[in-house]
């Protein structure tokens, strides 16, 4: 009998233990898409370019990454902040990324600093410090000024080609 | 003689096959706390099939007419980022030159020589030993031709080396199951199929000497009798590609004759008979000999003449 107490509580508990998280947390949820765009013919056999999901991609083609950060909680989520390190074996695409509203910066060492992409510097192996090149970029990062209201969705997206 | 040098092949990098992940944090506060959550996407690269032919050799390569085993070298660079066999095709029947080679083979390099070493090399045979090249990986390959005969100097024969890939051609196709462990392979911008050609230029310096004699007798006539004299003319004629460098020009006296002195000439100024500074003599340097020394002659120079008189003994 009270083993069966016992059991018919634990049950209860989970449940009512992570609404209580999400109360106090605000779950933000992050999603990512990787795409590529492909030509296709329209109906009046004019080229537009599609977006479908990557799935195979061969080296030299840019990859569109979208991501999604979505408040799932009942609060609002401040100083909302997406970071995403550039993958191994891709090249960020100069100019790509947009900023929808967040400062947009990046870092060139491996996510120690950040800066916005026209004051990056990296010393060169002669040396000397020159401006961080595209290829050089290690991290993307997007401040959103305003917080996240619970069930508010913001996405922001950028290319990479595969070496 | 030009040169042309190898150019460079870049492979594309990542390995066909390779999973590329992505993974992003968002970081957030509600009042004092902090967290934050992760999400990732992936994808795998597909195989890149390309390749680069590029002429290894000096071009166009010296060769005589006839001559024989010919050697241009070319490099096969796999400019993909996955193994792939390639099919090679030699062509020395080309428009746009004046000769074809002959008797043309290919031999695939064994040892990372730039030369082809007879009983190392194999023959190439297509469908049997096609290279097998790994992503930034390279073969040499060598054509060996021979040159056919009474071919002038300056003549240039071509010859040239196709390598395409066994998995597909045309830039862009996506050949369904073409890559390796069984994915799929897209062809690249260079449509898996490159040529590359070198030549064979007829350049062999060639000195040809005419003798023109003319005989005046005692008597007026041109009879060649005892008395009468014999001048002799040779003209000096270097052809071909270069320079000979130093070119001697010797003629010894016919029998039964005798050298008129000081009847030496080049190019109509006149040689002294002793060995001296000046560039002949008659009997010093041979005996009964008119030896005249040209120096360096250029192929394809105004000809040389040289002069000299005898008298019919």
């Amino acid at each position: 009998m009270k083993k069966a107490v016992i059991l018919g509580l634990a049950l209860l508990l989970p449940t009512w233990t992570a609404r209580a998280v999400a109360e106090t947390t605000g779950a933000v949820e992050i999603h990512a898409i990787a795409e590529v765009e492909v030509k296709v013919k329209d109906a009046d056999g004019k080229e537009q370019l599609k977006r479908e999901p990557a799935k195979k991609v061969p080296p030299g083609v840019a990859v569109i990454y979208t991501l999604r950060a979505e408040n799932k909680g009942a609060k609002p989520a401040d100083d909302v902040v997406v970071t995403d390190p550039i993958p191994e074996h891709m090249d960020y695409v100069d100019g790509s990324a947009t900023s929808a509203g967040a400062r947009l910066t990046f870092s060139a060492d491996g996510g120690k600093t950040f800066a916005p992409k026209e004051k990056l510097q990296v010393r060169g192996k002669d040396g000397v410090t020159r401006d961080a090149n595209a290829s050089e970029l290690t991290h993307i990062r997007w401040q959103f000024e305003k917080p996240l209201a619970p069930g508010e969705a913001r996405a922001v997206e950028f290319r990479a080609r595969v070496e | 003689m030009f040169l042309l040098t190898a150019q460079n092949a870049w492979a594309v990098g990542t390995p066909a096959g390779t999973t590329v992940a992505n993974t992003a944090t968002v970081g957030w506060s509600v009042g004092p706390g902090t967290f934050s959550q992760s999400g990732t996407i992936q994808f795998v690269v597909d195989e890149l099939v390309d390749v680069v032919v590029t002429l290894q050799s000096v071009s166009p390569v010296a060769v005589t007419s006839p001559d024989t085993n010919r050697q241009l070298a070319f490099l096969v660079t796999n400019t993909g980022n996955g193994t792939e066999s390639f099919s090679l095709l030699l062509d020395p029947a080309l428009a746009g030159d004046q000769f074809d080679p002959t008797n043309a083979r290919l031999y695939l390099d064994t040892n990372g020589s730039t030369v082809y070493e007879p009983g190392v090399d194999p023959l190439y045979q297509p469908g049997v030993n096609d290279p097998a090249i790994a992503a930034d990986g390279a073969r040499m390959v060598f054509a060996l031709c021979d040159i056919p005969v009474s071919r002038p100097n300056g003549d240039l024969g071509n010859a040239s080396l196709r390598a395409t890939s066994q998995t597909g051609t045309g830039a862009g196709t996506i050949v369904i199951g073409g890559g390796m462990g069984g994915g799929d392979a897209v062809i690249g911008a260079g449509a898996g199929t490159s040529v590359s050609l070198g030549g064979y230029l007829v350049s062999d310096l060639a000195v040809s000497i005419v003798k023109s004699a003319v005989v005046a007798d005692l008597g007026g006539g041109s009879t060649p009798a005892p008395g009468s004299t014999i001048s002799y003319t040779l003209q000096v004629t270097v052809g071909g590609t270069g320079n000979v460098a130093n070119l001697v020009i010797t003629d010894a006296l016919p029998p039964f004759t005798s050298y008129v002195a000081s009847s030496l000439f080049l190019n109509g100024a006149p040689l002294s008979d002793a060995v001296d500074a000046d560039a002949g003599d008659f009997g010093g340097t041979t005996p009964n000999q008119v030896t005249v020394t040209l120096g360096s002659v250029a192929g394809g120079s105004l000809p040389r003449t040289v002069r000299f008189a005898v008298t019919i003994n």
